[in-house]
């Protein structure tokens, strides 16, 4: 098994608020960057804390699926990595693929 | 090639920056690197450029995208170092100095217990030393040598970490100062006004014992103080008092946050989230930080945590920061009595006051244990919820 695989394996299924840090990162943002990104694009469901926030970035950059941008603020800009990319194309197919399966089997729900 | 040995580098940091661009003005280019000390050069043409000494734990000598973008430019990396020099006085990405004040202060703090102990030894010494002299026997001075030696040069090398740390900040303007515990924009009032204050029962003050063994009740006796009209003002140094003012009655959510590691960039995030930082533990590794934020009827009440995984970290922390030292001091605490029980030295006037010490802290840290677990079980039980 490679890393990636193996990064792939940790990491999936992720959760909500992984997936939309993650996602948000596709672009540089720092923390409160990302709370309002994920604000934005979920219409106010999710509201990350800034706790939440911050240890899933510690944990990321520890799998190396972020990397720092740019530290010289002291609010540190993080993007996403090569990998981080590779990790959340997986997820991607993996919601598409759940999602596929729930419109096959929606008609016959009562 | 040229190499240079420079063991103490990293004692002053700005200063090993600024010899590293003397030396290139003279055309000796960084091109090697080894944190023990070993710089290498390579002899070319004189260059103005400025140096940069970056440690970054966690960059395994990955220079950020944004510095490269501004004309930083790789010259030597090792670990968790990387240099790199720029031609341009000024630029928009400056590399960060916060990890050296981080060290410096580290190492400060380390270097403040070898003194204090090396200084208890030479007090010792030296009340042997008068002793023996008073009661006429043999006395030797060499006793008193080692510890004079060493608290001299311990607070030496004390003072030129404070200084390198004053160089370090005065580079690093914006940067969260740590050498707190109460923000000084907490404190609204002057000494006078506040003691004026108490006096005319405007301000309260109460200090729960020992709150951070069950810190939810502490945050559930702010938050209602505040709902009756007694907002928090501060802390006292400790964080052991908490005042009140009178005011109108509001809603406020008061929490406390432990973390492996409170980091500028942790309090950065957290205050621009809105919330106030009202207390940060002496001890950033490992400590605590307490905040508050006020909302109104029609937000939902805020909090730190919005998922169930980092909430449980939050809750591991706790256990790392609380739990494992209490459970530690009373198992050393049965271990001493059970030795002064078991030596053959006998029953002494001394052992016997050093055993019923040893069991009221026994007694004592066993209870904030035991508050403390509860403590912890609420907090995973609220981790579940979310």
């Amino acid at each position: 098994m490679t890393d990636l695989e193996k990064l792939i394996k940790k990491h999936l299924p992720m959760t909500e608020t992984a997936f939309y840090i993650l996602l948000a990162l596709n672009e540089p943002r720092h923390g409160y960057g990302i709370t309002k990104f994920v604000a934005e694009l979920t219409e106010d469901r999710i509201k990350l804390g800034s706790g939440t926030v911050y240890g899933t970035l510690t944990k990321m950059q520890k799998d190396k699926l972020i990397d720092i941008y740019d530290d010289s603020d002291k609010k540190i800009i993080y993007e996403i990595t090569d990998i981080g990319r590779e990790v959340l194309k997986a997820e991607i197919a993996r919601i598409k693929l759940v999602y596929g399966n729930i419109l096959s089997q929606e008609a016959s729900l009562k | 090639m040229t190499v240079k040995f420079m063991p103490f580098w990293f004692a002053d940091v700005v200063k090993s920056e600024e010899k590293l661009s003397r030396l290139a003005s003279e055309g000796l280019m960084l091109t090697g690197f080894k944190p023990y000390g070993l710089f290498t050069f390579e002899q070319g043409e004189a260059e103005q450029v400025r140096y940069r000494i970056v440690r970054e734990k966690k960059c395994e000598g990955k220079v950020p995208k944004r510095l490269m973008e501004n004309g930083w430019v790789k010259c030597a990396d090792s670990k968790h170092y990387y240099i790199i020099k720029n031609a341009d006085k000024k630029t928009e990405a400056e590399p960060s100095y916060k990890s050296w004040v981080s060290l410096y202060r580290t190492l400060q703090t380390i270097l403040f217990f070898i003194i204090c102990f090396f200084g208890g030894m030479l007090i010792g010494a030296t009340a042997a030393l008068i002793e023996n002299i008073a009661e006429g026997k043999e006395t030797r001075i060499l006793s008193l040598i080692i510890p004079t030696i060493a608290t001299i040069i311990f607070i030496l090398i004390y003072c030129v970490l404070h200084n390198s740390n004053k160089k370090v900040l005065a580079k690093n303007p914006d940067a969260v100062r740590f050498d707190f515990t109460i923000p000084e924009e907490n404190f609204i009032y002057t000494k006078e006004q506040e003691k004026a204050m108490l006096k005319s029962k405007e301000m309260i003050k109460k200090s729960p014992f020992f709150w951070i063994a069950a810190p939810d009740k502490a945050e559930a006796m702010v938050e209602k103080m505040a709902a009756e009209g007694w907002k928090f003002y501060r802390f006292d140094k400790l964080g052991q008092d908490f005042y009140f003012i009178k005011s109108e009655p509001c809603k406020l959510r008061f929490v406390v946050d432990f973390q492996s590691e409170i980091s500028e960039e942790y309090i950065a995030l957290t205050k621009e989230d809105g919330w106030k930082l009202e207390f940060a533990s002496v001890t950033k590794k490992d400590g605590y930080c307490i905040w508050s934020r006020e909302y109104t009827d029609d937000e939902e009440i805020p909090e730190l945590y919005s998922d169930n995984e980092s909430a449980l970290n939050h809750a591991k922390n706790y256990l790392k920061k609380m739990i494992i030292p209490l459970a530690v001091d009373v198992i050393l605490s049965v271990l001493l009595i059970i030795w002064c029980f078991t030596d053959d030295l006998g029953m002494t006037p001394f052992k016997i006051v050093f055993i019923i010490f040893m069991a009221v802290i026994a007694v004592e840290y066993g209870f904030f244990a035991v508050k403390s677990i509860g403590y912890y079980s609420r907090l995973r039980k609220k981790s579940e919820e979310i």
